[in-house]
C-alpha cells in the first residue's frame, strides 16, 4: 500500500532548534542508565544509609524525650557523613554503570553512525550524555540529604530548627558539585578508549588508588597533600567547608576546588577532543 | 506533489570535487569528482572498493582527506543544517537492543527536530511503511536481521530527507520486504530526493534505475546511464545474440558487414556476434533475415546488462592497476563518463591501451 494511502504527508511544519537534541539525549541517557544493573542496585540500596540515619535520629529523639543525656548533635557533620556514605558505594556504582562506559559503549555499538548522521553536535551529545549521569548522582545524594534535614529539623529544639533548615543550601551545593565532577570525570574517562572494560577499570583505578595511597601517606606521615590527587578526598574537603566542619589537615577548600575545576575541565576537553575528531568508520 | 518536487529539487544535489579519503596508508577513495542530481543512483563496486567510505563522506560522518564534498550547497561534516536533510541507513547492524522499534525511531526522529508527539507519529508511519507495525512495540534485540534492516531504513526516512543514503539496504531482507523497500525508494526519488544506494544485488539496481556509479579500488570507474556507458566502451566489442533456425548460415551472410569482428556459436540454435557497431549489426541482421528468409526467434544483447558492465569495468580497472596504469584507471577512464559530455573520441582516448 503506498504510504500516501496511509495518510503520510511530507512535514511542512517548523522543526525545533538543535538545542532540543540535548533534552532528547538526556532523556535517552536516563533510560539507558536505568538499564544498568549497577544503577538499579544503587537506586534500591541507596536508601539504606538514610534509613539507618533516620533510625538513629529517632532513637536519639526518643532518648531525649525521656530525659537521657545524649549530648549535642552536629547536624552538618551528620549530613557530611551521610553524603560520604552515599558517595563511596552508590555514586561510584552509578558513575561506573552509566558514566565510565557510556562513550566507549556508543563507539563499540557503532551508535555514532546514527547520532552523527542526525543534526547532533559533539557538544550536544556530550552535554546530553553527561547530564543524564549527573542527574542520577545528584538525586542519589540530594534526596537522602533533604529527607535527613527534614528529620533533623523535626527532632530539633525550636531554636535550632531554622539553623538546621539552612543546611538545605550547602547540601544542595554539595550534591551538585559531587554530581558534576563525578559525572564529567567518568564520562571523560569513557571517551579514552573504545573498550568499555578498559574505561570502567580506569575509572575505578582513578577513584580508589590515589585515595588509598593518600590516606596511607596521611595516616603514616601526616602529609595531607597527596589527597589532592584523590577526587573523593577533594570532594570531601569542599563538602566539609560547605557544612562548616573543622578540617583535619592543612588542606582547605581553596586548595581542593581548583583541582576539581581542573579535573572537570580536563575531562570535558578530553571527551570533546575525542568527539570532535571522531569519524564514523563502519 | 509537483510543486513539492520542484521546490525540493531546486537545491538538492551532491557534488564531490577531487574527493579523497585515506586511512593511514590505505587510500579508500581517490580523486573522485561528480555531481548528482535528484533521482535514484545505484552505487556499485566490489568489496573494499570505497562505496561505504563515499557514502560516509556524503553523510558527513567522515572528513575528506583532500578535496571536498557538498550536499545541498554545504559541507556535511558536523553541519546540522545539512544533516537535517540527509537520511542514512548504515550497513552495520547496530541498534540499541534494549529499546523497542518505535522508541528507537522516535528518539532519532526527535534528534531531527520534531517534537515528541510528531516524532512518534512519524516513527509509527515510517515503521508501518516498512511492515513493522506489529513489531514496533517489541525490543529490537529480538528482531530478525531483516527486521533490523527495516528499522534502520525507517530511521533513515523518518524525517523525510532530501538525500537518502542507503548502504546495502537489501541485506537480509526477504523478497516481500525487498519489494516494499524498493517501492519506498522509488517514491522518494519521485518526490525529488536523491537516493544513492549501494548494493551487490545487481538485478535489483537494474530494476530500480539505470543510473549507476561504479567505484573500483577507490576510483570512480563510471557514472551515468548503463547504455550510455556501454556505448562509450567502444574498444570492447558488443555482443549480439541471434537465435534462429540456421545460425551458421546467418553468420556467413553477415561476415561482410562492417563492425562485426567475430562470431561464436554457443549452441546449435544461436549465433553470438562480436561487433564494434551494434546499430549497423542490428540493421544488417534484420536485412539478412528478410533476404535469406531466416526464421529468427530472438535478438538480444547479453552484455548490455548491468551485471556484464559491472564485471567488465571492474576487470578493466584491475587490469589497469596491475599494469601500472593507475592514473589511467583513476581519472582517464572515469572522467569521460563522470563528466557531462560524452564523446567517442574521449572514450577512445581514455580507453587507449586497455584490454577488454
Amino acid at each position: 500500500m503506498p504510504i500516501r494511502d496511509l495518510g503520510y504527508r511530507p512535514y511542512e511544519g517548523e522543526r525545533l532548534p538543535t538545542s532540543h537534541n540535548m533534552a532528547v539525549l538526556l532523556r535517552h541517557g536516563l533510560r539507558r542508565a536505568w538499564g544498568s544493573w549497577l544503577v538499579k542496585i544503587a537506586a534500591f540500596l541507596g536508601w539504606v544509609p538514610t534509613v539507618v540515619a533516620l533510625a538513629l535520629l529517632g532513637l536519639r529523639y526518643a532518648m531525649e524525650t525521656r530525659g537521657a543525656q545524649v549530648g549535642n548533635l552536629d547536624a552538618g557533620q551528620a549530613l557530611h557523613t551521610l553524603t560520604l556514605f552515599q558517595l563511596w558505594p552508590f555514586v561510584t556504582m552509578v558513575t561506573l554503570g552509566a558514566g565510565a562506559g557510556v562513550i566507549s559503549r556508543d563507539l563499540t555499538h557503532r551508535a555514532f553512525q546514527f547520532y552523527f548522521s542526525k543534526p547532533v553536535t559533539p557538544t550536544q551529545y556530550l552535554v546530553g550524555r553527561t547530564s543524564a549521569v549527573a542527574i542520577w548522582c545528584f538525586f542519589l545524594i540530594w534526596i537522602p540529604s533533604m529527607i535527613t534535614i527534614v528529620a533533623l529539623v523535626g527532632t530539633a529544639a525550636a531554636d535550632l530548627r531554622l539553623e538546621r533548615l539552612g543546611l538545605m543550601l550547602p547540601a544542595t551545593l554539595d550534591a551538585a558539585l559531587i554530581a558534576v565532577v563525578t559525572a564529567t570525570a567518568s564520562v571523560g574517562i569513557s571517551s579514552s578508549s573504545r573498550s568499555r572494560a578498559f574505561s570502567m577499570s580506569a575509572w575505578l583505578v582513578l577513584l580508589f588508588v590515589p585515595h588509598v595511597l593518600a590516606q596511607i601517606v596521611f595516616g603514616v606521615g601526616d602529609w595531607p597533600w597527596l589527597r589532592l590527587a584523590s577526587i573523593p578526598a577533594l570532594l570531601s574537603i569542599v563538602g566539609e567547608a560547605l557544612y562548616r566542619i573543622d578540617p583535619d589537615s592543612a588542606l582547605r577548600w581553596y586548595h581542593a576546588l581548583p583541582v576539581l575545576v581542573a579535573v572537570t575541565a580536563g575531562s570535558i576537553a578530553l571527551a570533546m577532543n575525542r568527539l570532535r575528531h571522531t569519524q564514523v568508520i563502519s | 506533489m509537483k510543486e513539492r518536487k520542484k521546490e525540493k529539487t531546486s537545491d538538492v544535489y551532491v557534488r564531490a570535487v577531487r574527493l579523497t579519503k585515506w586511512y593511514g596508508k590505505v587510500t579508500a577513495l581517490s580523486d573522485l569528482s561528480l555531481h548528482l542530481e535528484p533521482g535514484i543512483w545505484g552505487l556499485l563496486g566490489p568489496n573494499g572498493s570505497g562505496k561505504t567510505t563515499f557514502l560516509s563522506l556524503v553523510a558527513g560522518q567522515l572528513k575528506p582527506s583532500l578535496g571536498e564534498v557538498q550536499v545541498c550547497g554545504e559541507r556535511p561534516f558536523a553541519n546540522p543544517n545539512v544533516l537535517r536533510r540527509i537520511g542514512l541507513c548504515p550497513e552495520a547492524d547496530a541498534l540499541y537492543d534494549e529499546l523497542t522499534g518505535i522508541e528507537l525511531v522516535t528518539s532519532l526522529a526527535e534528534l531531527s527536530g520534531y517534537s515528541r508527539k510528531d516524532a512518534r507519529d512519524r516513527a509509527a508511519k515510517a515503521l508501518d511503511e516498512f511492515g513493522l507495525t506489529d513489531a514496533m512495540e517489541r525490543k529490537t534485540g529480538g528482531y530478525s536481521r531483516g527486521m533490523r534492516q527495516r528499522v534502520k531504513l525507517a530511521q533513515a526516512v523518518v524525517h523525510d530527507p532530501d538525500v537518502l543514503l542507503l548502504d546495502e539496504p537489501l541485506t537480509g531482507t526477504d523478497p516481500t520486504s525487498r519489494a516494499v523497500i524498493l517501492e519506498s525508494v522509488k517514491r522518494r526519488a519521485d518526490e525529488g530526493a536523491i537516493v544513492l544506494f549501494s548494493t551487490h544485488v545487481l538485478p535489483e539496481v537494474e530494476a530500480l534505475t539505470d543510473r549507476v556509479l561504479l567505484i573500483a579500488r577507490g576510483n570512480l570507474v563510471a557514472k551515468g546511464e548503463v547504455h550510455e556507458i556501454r556505448e562509450l566502451l567502444e574498444e570492447h566489442p558488443h555482443h549480439v545474440r541471434v537465435e534462429c533456425d540456421r545460425p551458421r548460415e546467418l553468420a556467413a551472410a553477415l561476415m561482410g558487414v562492417a563492425g562485426i569482428v567475430g562470431v561464436f556459436f554457443p549452441d546449435d540454435t544461436a549465433a553470438l556476434l562480436q561487433t564494434r557497431d551494434p546499430d549497423s549489426t542490428y540493421a544488417a541482421v534484420c536485412k539478412v533475415a528478410v533476404e535469406g528468409k531466416f526464421n529468427i526467434h530472438s535478438l538480444t544483447s547479453p552484455d548490455a546488462s548491468l551485471e556484464a558492465l559491472f564485471h567488465y569495468l571492474v576487470e578493466r580497472s584491475a587490469h589497469m592497476a596491475g599494469t601500472g596504469s593507475d592514473a589511467a584507471a583513476g581519472s582517464g577512464i572515469a572522467s569521460p563518463f563522470a563528466g557531462a559530455t560524452k564523446t567517442s573520441s574521449q572514450a577512445k582516448t581514455a580507453g587507449a591501451g586497455a584490454k577488454p
